[in-house]
């Protein structure tokens, strides 16, 4: 056994490499993300006692271990595969092919910077986890690694296609989009992404106890600003009043988080095409490098809120197979999904040209959905009017029926968003719209599709309706997918049956 | 074919045996391709091999169209019309509402006891009556009402497009897996499936929510014919 592995690493010695010499740094900063973050907090929530133990526990063996890490991770760049061994008590060699290296991607925070390294992930087509996350490599070894990457895709494209020769002069074309900072602005004004840093913070506020304090300082400093103001805490439109301009208050601090929120994730964003490949570059702290192959491009969706609209911006989100990060801890993995976080909306015709060129997006035929299904959104949200007036009856008596009011808001809504749904071929894609405040538009090619589902709940029986869904690789449930409800019966069992005709006619290509 | 070529062939295959290689002749009289062979050694050899080519590569055709369309299997391609499950599934529903009926009685007696062995009272006459009712109805759709519906909704399709399957009593479903998309087959067969010859045929795709299809209540030979055919075609589809 011995034997064997000193004669192997002799063969490989002259071609194994280690990872950059600081990485061990990398990985201490990795370690104490994962694991220290909830211990700490833990820690300074209960008054910070016993630090000297905390130190010996956790951040010592956190630093051997980060060293010992450094010193096993080797990787070999042989002909045609990647070979990564790694693992002290339990050795673990992986070999990946290059051409099997479905994405490259690269993360360089400042720190990344200051040292000249890059955080480099390797993915395949596997889904799930990386196929390896090489913390930190030096640029030089990146640039190493994307040769032979880019070097075997270039091989096996030229054995099947010969249409691939612009890929070396690609680099030279102008970017399919740049965002500039004026933009970003506007995308942060349009976006919800602040409240996400709203969630988080008030996640771990309220693990340290902090939310608590901050309330506290609320209800003083708000005593103060209100002074001269007389509420009458007990009339309904002095509540009216506090909760429209905590909404207003509330709303403004949100989009200031958001214009934050995006400025510093796409910050010199550039969207660029290299042969059959997408290139994205984007980051002002933390510089993000990623390469997407159009073919693993499983659906595109577009959409647009109402601040889109006032602004005449959409928003162009992907979908690609083995990129599903959900259940990533700490959503430490990012991965290109908002090929076009803000674009122009009389653009988006031709971006999507330019980043799916074979696939057509011309419907001769809309079909809708059926319109009497909005009679269904109704039922169901009075159920939830009918809950909001049965608590608010105990603060507010007989006040509270105003908010039955709202049912006038849920039959206008239910009708629109009925009426906003709808679907249609096109040569070789799905495309179906929907929604009325927030407009969508997703796309599938047919060739994408994995399989086709069509669903009937008992409420869906009652009224003789179902609806249609098409499952793909990679595909986000949390976002707008093709998921069809409120076909007639009939129709939607012509609709499965068209698609699965169409679905078998074609042959699904992974690169 | 002519007589005239013919009668050449003799005598090459006489000139062959005087040269000593009676194997070559035997083989050559019994072969009906010899037809543009020439005078010399040499060539009977070239014909030999053109005919020896000839014959293998009519050996592949005959075993294509075998690989493509077995006789087993063509009963599988050429439904046209969704079908039950095989008819024992209906046993194996019935026995798995037992098993799992017994299991809810168990833990229901058990618990009454325990309940009232603790409280140390006797319960009440009418709490009796009330759970042997429920349980009584509970019999009665688990094992009667629940296995028939079942079978009854359950409904499958295997042809040249790929596997259709309907299901489900209340949320009824129907999934349409194309043969192009299946990544991997997996056929399984529990304990008591083998007693009732039943397996379960599950398909994986590389899609997200329905990343596997699987339908249970064919019966084994069924779901390894379909299998069969599935791995075939992904042979073919490979090369």
């Amino acid at each position: 056994m011995t034997q064997y592995k000193d004669t192997d690493m002799s063969n490989a010695v002259n071609t194994e490499k280690r990872l950059h010499p600081m990485s061990w740094l990398f990985i201490i900063i990795e370690f104490i993300k994962h694991f220290f973050v909830p211990l700490l907090v833990a820690f300074f929530a209960g008054g910070g006692d016993s630090y000297e133990t905390l130190a010996a526990v956790f951040v010592i063996p956190g630093v051997l271990f980060a060293i010992i890490q450094y010193w096993v991770y080797r990787y070999t760049l042989a002909e045609n595969e990647v070979m990564i061994r790694e693992g002290v008590l339990i050795k673990n060699v992986r070999h990946v092919k290059y051409e099997r290296i479905q994405n490259l991607n690269l993360t360089r925070n400042p720190l990344h910077r200051l040292f000249g390294v890059a955080q480099l992930e390797l993915e395949s087509a596997s889904g799930g986890k990386p196929e390896a996350v090489m913390r930190v490599v030096s640029l030089t070894a990146v640039e190493e690694i994307k040769q032979k990457v880019l070097q075997a895709k270039a091989a096996v494209h030229h054995d099947d296609e010969e249409t691939d020769e612009a890929s070396d002069s690609a680099d030279q074309r102008p970017p399919l989009l740049t965002i500039p900072l004026s933009e970003l602005i506007k995308a942060g004004v349009i976006s919800n992404k602040g409240m996400l840093v709203v969630a988080f913070a008030f996640g771990l506020l309220a693990q340290t106890r902090a939310l608590d304090k901050f309330f506290d300082w609320l209800e003083v400093s708000m005593g103060g600003w209100f002074e001269g103001i007389n509420f009458n805490m007990d009339h309904p439109l002095s509540i009216a009043t506090m909760v429209v301009l905590g909404i207003i208050a509330f709303f403004i601090f949100i989009r200031l988080l958001s214009i934050i929120f995006m400025v510093f994730t796409y910050y010199g964003f550039e969207l660029m095409r290299s042969g059959d490949k997408l290139a994205a570059q984007y980051g002002l702290l933390t510089q993000f490098n990623a390469t997407v192959p159009e073919q693993r491009i499983q659906m595109v969706s577009v959409s647009e809120n109402v601040l889109h609209r006032y602004f005449a911006r959409s928003s162009v989100r992907i979908a690609t197979a083995g990129g599903n990060a959900a259940g990533q801890p700490g959503g430490a993995r990012k991965m290109l999904r908002w090929i076009a976080p803000i674009i122009d909306s009389q653009r988006v015709n031709d971006f999507l040209a330019a980043i799916q060129p074979k696939v057509s997006r011309n419907v001769e035929q809309w079909h809708s959905v059926a319109f009497r299904g909005w009679k269904r959104i109704v039922r169901a949200q009075s159920l939830v009017v009918t809950i909001i007036v049965a608590v608010s009856w105990f603060k507010l008596s007989f006040h509270a029926l105003w908010f039955s009011l709202l049912m006038i808001w849920v039959v206008i809504y239910a009708r629109k968003t009925v009426a906003s749904m709808r679907y249609g071929f096109s040569d070789n894609a799905l495309i179906y719209q929907s929604g009325w405040m927030v407009q969508h538009t997703t796309m599938v090619p047919i060739s994408k599709i994995q399989s086709v589902e069509l669903r009937e709940n008992p409420l869906d029986r009652r009224t003789k309706m179902a609806s249609v869904a098409i499952d793909l690789a990679g595909l986000d449930m949390n976002r707008h997918h093709i998921s069809i409800k409120y076909l007639e019966r009939d129709v939607a069992e012509k609709l499965i049956n068209t698609l699965y005709d169409k679905v078998s006619a074609t042959v699904y290509r992974w690169k | 074919m002519n007589q005239k070529e013919d009668n050449e062939n003799r005598r090459d295959n006489r000139q062959a045996s005087k040269g000593g290689s009676s194997e070559v002749q035997t083989e050559q009289t019994s072969n009906d391709h010899s037809s543009n062979q020439q005078g010399s050694n040499e060539s009977l050899m070239q014909t030999q091999q053109a005919s020896t080519n000839q014959s293998s590569s009519l050996d592949q055709s005959g075993q294509m169209p075998e690989q493509e369309k077995p006789p087993a299997k063509q009963s599988v391609t050429q439904m046209t019309e969704s079908v039950f499950l095989a008819a024992k599934a209906k046993n194996y529903f019935q026995i798995s509402g037992i098993i799992s009926f017994a299991i809810i009685f168990l833990m229901a007696t058990i618990g009454t006891v325990v309940l009232f062995v603790s409280l140390l009272t006797l319960p009440p006459w009418w709490l009796i009556v009330i759970e042997v009712l429920l349980l009584a109805w509970l019999a009665y759709f688990m094992i009667s009402v629940y296995p028939t519906k079942k079978y009854q909704r359950t409904k499958w399709r295997f042809d040249e497009q790929g596997l259709y399957i309907q299901q489900g009593i209340w949320w009824r479903k129907q999934y349409a897996v194309p043969r192009s998309r299946v990544q991997h087959i997996d056929v399984t067969q529990g304990p008591l499936q083998r007693n009732y010859n039943i397996a379960q045929l599950i398909l994986h795709t590389a899609g997200t929510m329905n990343a596997s299809v699987s339908l249970t209540g064919l019966s084994h030979e069924k779901a390894v014919e379909i299998r069969d055919e599935l791995l075939i075609q992904e042979k073919y589809d490979a090369v």
